[in-house]
């Protein structure tokens, strides 16, 4: 009313001191409100403070052993959605095998990325013995890295699954058309795969590539045109797996 | 306090991927990809159906063969017979891999109540590891059904794609005396017949999700067109121009159809969407343009033309501009169907006075004849994964529908050769 009559507040001590309760009391209305709607919708989800500790020194997935999981049974991450596009006349209603809910299960935010992880936890000395064996095939891949004199990067993780590395060296070979006159070239792609088999970031390894500008779009285009790869192993238990390769003219 | 650091080192992980990025080498690749070697253990007859145990195990084999991927191996050749009632344990598996065999497949087929289930798994015979273990339910009448579905996961499982062997073919047959539509099974079982026309059907084309059959029909006295949904019967008129609605292709957005219209004198290609509606000319010319297929990132569309005057195969920009001749052998060059990678186109190609299956690049490269022999092979089409062709022939005098792989090998007849199968069409 001061302000419609025209007058500043302020002008009297006393109206000065109310102006400034009020201010104090406007502020705290606004800052409790605020400490209530992030309260509520926040969710609330207890992380286990070692489960923390232990995603900081793991480079790599550490796989469930099949003999965790009844016989007969399978985690199917893909088919669920792709059998339910199944033609709807179809009178075969198919169903996916019944999945025992894993050990140990973490609250559903956080279950999918950090499930082993936790199991690792809990069995730090077998996860020790593991990584200390080597997977399965070994990381030194067939195909003849070694034997072609080519020096193999250092950072493996352990992945066992030999026969998915076999399917994704097939598919890479089956799209590698490098241009002609690429003798001695080489071209190292680093590229990602998702869950489903999608390819995610696929970038060239300048550092480890030689060649023309050709031959190095011809090694992209190989990894680019074996979209999709076949979907990651239903027991490794990330999400997506980041794959190097190096393209050399063909034998 | 506590909550905080752990949020801030959640935070830091998440922005520094090094910090939990790990790498894969896969060696270094010069090579080709071999076939790959599976085998069918056994179909555990656990259903007390020994004959559709032998048809599983046809089937589950058949489908492997064809979809191009797989080298399958007989199990008793290899002397690998396993006979028991639960799945092979690892030394089984592993043992089938010591014969240089990379993938072993082991099913059964049970009750449960009134319903069948086929059990399959996939075992990696390097490792012993099981790669898929599925269960699908069904009854006697859908067996074949499911063993298809499980022969396209042991192909996913694989390859990442999509497998053929539920996919379906769409011809015209005169099984009756009149030309109607059926639909059958890639392996050619379950033929269906779709149209009760009492007239002359052609031309089928599959929407982009298998949902939809266009098609060319003279039940109204002349060539028009119309839409099949596959679901619900229902038809409708597409198109219904005066002179010639023909040859049919649907975008790879599935939004539009490009069709030759006769309308305005020579035939001419034209865009439509799936109602008839918004029509776009894309060709002009005194000579007749026919024939569309498009490329699969929907950017081009490859036509036969006689504008040269014999018909040859050219590409256009979707828009009708930046047209270029594709191929120049031969006197005549028609019917082209773009691979569903887009590095290739098949046609026809007439050789000595017969129509035979030929390929080319779509820059006009690396043409390559796949058929020979006698009789005329027609309406060449590929198999949604690229790696089989599907024609008619009259080579065995009827014409029929018969598949190939991509490099003209293996052909193999799909019908029964007591009447003409013609215009076959691979669902997606």
């Amino acid at each position: 009313m001061r302000l419609l009559s025209g007058k500043r507040i302020g002008q009297s001590r006393p109206e000065l001191a109310y102006a400034v309760l009020f201010s104090f009391f406007l502020h705290g209305i606004i800052l409790f409100t605020a400490l209530f709607l992030y309260t509520s919708a926040t969710p609330k989800t207890y992380v286990p403070p070692a489960y923390q500790v232990k995603l900081v020194g793991q480079p790599a997935e550490i796989p469930r052993e099949p003999s965790e999981r009844p016989a007969g049974s399978v985690t199917p991450p893909l088919p669920k959605h792709e059998e339910k596009a199944a033609p709807k006349k179809s009178t075969i209603p198919q169903r996916v095998a019944k999945t025992a809910p894993a050990k140990g299960a973490m609250p559903e935010l956080a279950q999918p990325k950090h499930r082993p992880i936790n199991e690792e936890v809990a069995k730090p000395e077998e996860t020790a013995k593991e990584q200390h064996a080597g997977p399965v095939g070994g990381p030194s891949v067939s195909g003849g890295g070694a034997a072609s004199g080519v020096s193999v990067a250092t950072a493996q993780p352990d992945f066992k699954f030999q026969y998915y590395i076999d399917r994704v060296r097939d598919k890479i070979g089956q799209n590698w058309r490098p241009p002609p006159d690429a003798k001695d070239a080489k071209a190292r792609v680093i590229f990602t795969i998702n869950r489903s088999g999608w390819i995610g970031e696929v970038n060239l390894d300048t550092g480890h590539s030689s060649g023309t500008f050709g031959f190095k779009q011809a090694a992209v285009r190989a990894i680019q045109s074996s979209n999709p790869f076949p979907p990651l192993p239903d027991d490794f238990a990330k999400q997506s797996l980041e794959f190097s390769v190096d393209l050399m003219e063909k034998e | 306090m506590k909550r905080k650091i752990t949020i801030a080192i959640l935070i830091l992980l998440l922005a520094n991927p090094a910090v939990v990025r790990s790498q894969y080498y896969l060696g270094v690749i010069q090579g080709e990809a071999k076939k790959i070697p599976i085998s069918v253990l056994n179909v555990y007859d656990d259903a007390g159906s020994p004959q559709l145990r032998e048809m599983a195990i046809e089937v589950l084999e058949a489908d492997l063969r064809r979809s191009q991927i797989f080298d399958v191996m007989d199990p008793k050749k290899l002397d690998l017979a396993y006979s028991a009632r639960t799945e092979p344990p690892e030394d089984v598996v592993k043992r089938a891999g010591t014969f240089g065999l990379t993938g072993v497949v082991w099913a059964s087929l049970q009750r449960k109540g009134t319903e069948l289930v086929l059990s399959g798994k996939l075992y990696d015979a390097a490792t012993g590891m099981k790669m898929t273990a599925k269960e699908y339910f069904g009854n006697n009448d859908t067996v074949r059904r499911m063993v298809h579905t499980f022969a396209d996961e042991i192909v996913t499982r694989y390859t990442g794609e999509k497998g053929i062997a539920r996919s379906r073919i769409a011809y015209v047959s005169d099984k009756t005396k009149y030309k109607e539509l059926y639909v059958m099974d890639y392996d050619g079982k379950n033929a269906l017949k779709i149209s009760a026309d009492r007239s002359i059907c052609m031309s089928p084309s599959w929407s982009p999700d298998g949902k939809t059959l266009a098609y060319v029909s003279y039940r109204d006295r002349n060539p028009d067109l119309y839409g099949l949904d596959m679901d619900t019967g229902k038809r409708w008129k597409i198109s219904g121009h005066e002179g010639l609605n023909i040859s049919p292709a649907w975008s790879p957005n599935g939004r539009n159809l490009a069709v030759a219209l006769s309308k305005d004198g020579s035939a001419e290609i034209y865009l439509m969407d799936r109602s008839g509606n918004d029509l776009d000319r894309l060709t002009y010319g005194v000579y007749d343009n026919v024939s569309p297929s498009w490329a699969p990132n929907g950017r081009e569309i490859v036509f036969t033309s006689g504008r040269a005057g014999t018909p040859q195969l050219y590409i256009m920009s979707a828009d009708g501009t930046d047209v270029r001749r594709v191929t120049f052998e031969g006197p005549y060059n028609a019917s082209p169907n773009w691979s569903p990678r887009g590095d290739r186109i098949v046609f026809v190609s007439q050789v000595s006075g017969l129509f035979k299956i030929a390929t080319i690049n779509p820059d006009g490269s690396d043409f390559r004849l796949l058929t020979n022999g006698p009789g005329n092979d027609e309406n060449p089409m590929w198999s949604p994964s690229g790696r089989q062709i599907v024609f008619s022939s009259n080579r065995e005098g009827k014409f029929n529908i018969y598949i190939m792989n991509a490099d003209g090998s293996d052909i193999e007849r799909m019908t029964s050769n007591d009447a003409n199968y013609t215009s076959p069409a691979w669902s997606p």
